[in-house]
């Protein structure tokens, strides 16, 4: 996560439209004219409707409670009982102590295991080496970063990590210029994390890294089949078809290319990217 | 309503917004417009309403992540401005008044917006989220960044998510972004540094580090 910087807004557009603005101006303009008038048609008839309910509920309620006062439940908490007691001429019911419900034998190994204290690192060298790696990502030296972790570092340090974790490992690798390693990571998080809402982002970064650092173009386009099968957010498919598109020309599947291509015409039927993609659709 | 009248509403509908009429009128600061609404000048009310209504929208688009949900708090917020403005105590801050009123509206709808939710009965579109709002020169990498975030501020309680944004998407100041949420600096302080912690955790966006 190398190129926001904040504000965010400079990454932004403006989506506020001419026509909507003056929609919105007419709008306010009708609302102005008619608000006193609607504001107390509408007050009235929720008014009464709300009055009249109430009445019903009471009138059906009211005979009933006279005849049949209801035992007050032996749940029935401290704060209610003193209320009773306050009330002169009503008896109150002596309550014994509610004893302990029996701890469920699932309930308590489920929170032995959230409550599972993680293995304290073996050196405490260990553990400075653990957080440098990622205070050093987090200020985007992705070098240094890659050289804290050493050779081979990244694999051992994905076997353990949350997809946060792994995100921030595939972005040392790529970024430090280890493409290769960046790829284990963006894997396990597509094995194992599937239904985590980022998982579309990493079968998409999969995909590009596949396709433009790798030169895989068949690797590329299941990653990228699976970027667009997990829903990748709205602003990236145009992006991802794009890339779609291209690593199944590359690959030679000029069938299924123009498959995506139909798709993504059908999808983003006002795209400025068709021309540019038609020219991968050309047999070569 | 009267025929005729039905038949001007639809007019207005398509009807643009003329410029205005007298270029030296232009120039007039918020104050002198809102002395000009007050006196019941209509060309200052919608003088008024095209000066700001980029900056509210685009903030309630944003912050709501709907361009349809945003023209109804939009509209609410002029609705209640002009109907407000003899309360406005310094016309200098009518910028940041606006924007006050169309926070609380967009408070208000996110809370309609949870209860419905909860009943499975909101249809609402979620049609502007940050990604989709991006520029169209922004690279695919720096759009992956923005939806990442806008998973992140999804997740966030709104009073952190709406002072987060204010700060680090719109680029306020923190006194405006206070003045904004209506609460205390050192709680919009806290709260931004609540939500910087769980962006942190997912996302690494340079950010400026607020000043004390």
């Amino acid at each position: 996560m190398t190129e926001l910087r904040s504000p965010v807004k400079h990454a932004l557009r403006n989506t506020t439209t001419q026509t909507a603005v003056a929609r919105m101006w007419s709008r306010i303009e009708a609302r102005e004219r008619t608000q006193p008038r609607k504001s107390w048609l509408r007050a009235w008839p929720v008014a009464a409707t709300l009055v009249l309910a109430g009445s019903l509920a009471f009138a059906k309620s009211w005979p009933r409670a006279r005849r049949d006062p209801a035992p007050p439940h032996p749940a029935v908490t401290s704060v209610s009982v003193t209320a009773l007691k306050a009330a002169p001429g009503i008896p109150v019911p002596t309550l014994a102590p509610a004893p302990p419900l029996p701890a469920s034998p699932a309930i308590l190994s489920s929170v032995r295991s959230v409550n599972r204290v993680p293995a304290a690192p073996a050196t405490a060298s260990e553990a400075v080496a653990k957080e440098t790696w990622r205070q050093f990502a987090a200020r985007g030296e992705h070098q240094k970063a890659y050289a804290e972790l050493g050779k081979g570092g990244i694999a051992l340090e994905a076997q353990s990590a949350s997809v946060t974790d792994l995100f921030a490992l595939a972005d040392v690798a790529r970024l430090s210029g280890h493409p290769t390693e960046a790829v284990g990571p963006l894997e396990r998080i597509l094995a194992h994390q599937p239904t985590d809402a980022r998982a579309s982002l990493a079968a998409l970064t999969l995909g590009r890294i596949q396709l433009r650092s790798l030169s895989n173009p068949p690797a590329a386009a299941q990653s990228l089949q699976q970027a667009l099968s997990l829903n990748v957010p709205t602003g990236l498919a145009e992006d991802t078809y794009a890339l779609l598109i291209e690593s199944l020309s590359r690959s030679g599947n000029a069938g299924a290319a123009r498959d995506a291509y139909s798709r993504f015409a059908e999808q983003f039927p006002e795209s400025a990217r068709a021309p540019e993609l038609r020219k991968w659709l050309r047999d070569p | 309503m009267s025929q005729p009248r039905v038949a001007r509403a639809l007019l207005s509908v398509v009807r643009p917004l003329a410029p205005p009429t007298s270029p030296s009128r232009v120039e007039q600061s918020d104050s002198a417009l809102v002395a000009g609404v007050l006196l019941g000048d209509r060309w200052c009310k919608r003088e008024i309403y095209v000066r700001h209504v980029d900056y509210l929208a685009g903030m309630c688009t944003r912050l709501l992540r709907s361009a349809e949900a945003s023209e109804d708090v939009v509209q609410d917020t002029f609705v209640i401005a002009f109907s407000k403005i003899g309360l406005l105590r310094d016309p200098e801050a009518l910028r940041g008044w606006l924007a006050a009123i169309a926070v609380s509206q967009v408070h208000r709808r996110l809370a309609r917006q949870r209860v419905l939710r909860f009943f499975g009965l909101d249809r609402g579109l979620d049609d502007a989220p940050l990604d989709e709002c991006a520029r169209e020169d922004l690279t695919v990498e720096a759009r992956s960044e923005l939806a990442a975030l806008d998973l992140v501020l999804q997740g966030l309680p709104p009073g952190q998510r709406i002072a987060w944004m204010l700060r680090h998407v719109e680029g306020e100041a923190l006194d405006a972004v206070a003045e904004t949420c209506g609460c205390s600096r050192a709680t919009v302080k806290r709260w931004i540094a609540l939500a910087n912690a769980r962006i942190k955790e997912r996302v690494h966006i340079v950010a400026d580090e607020d000043a004390s």
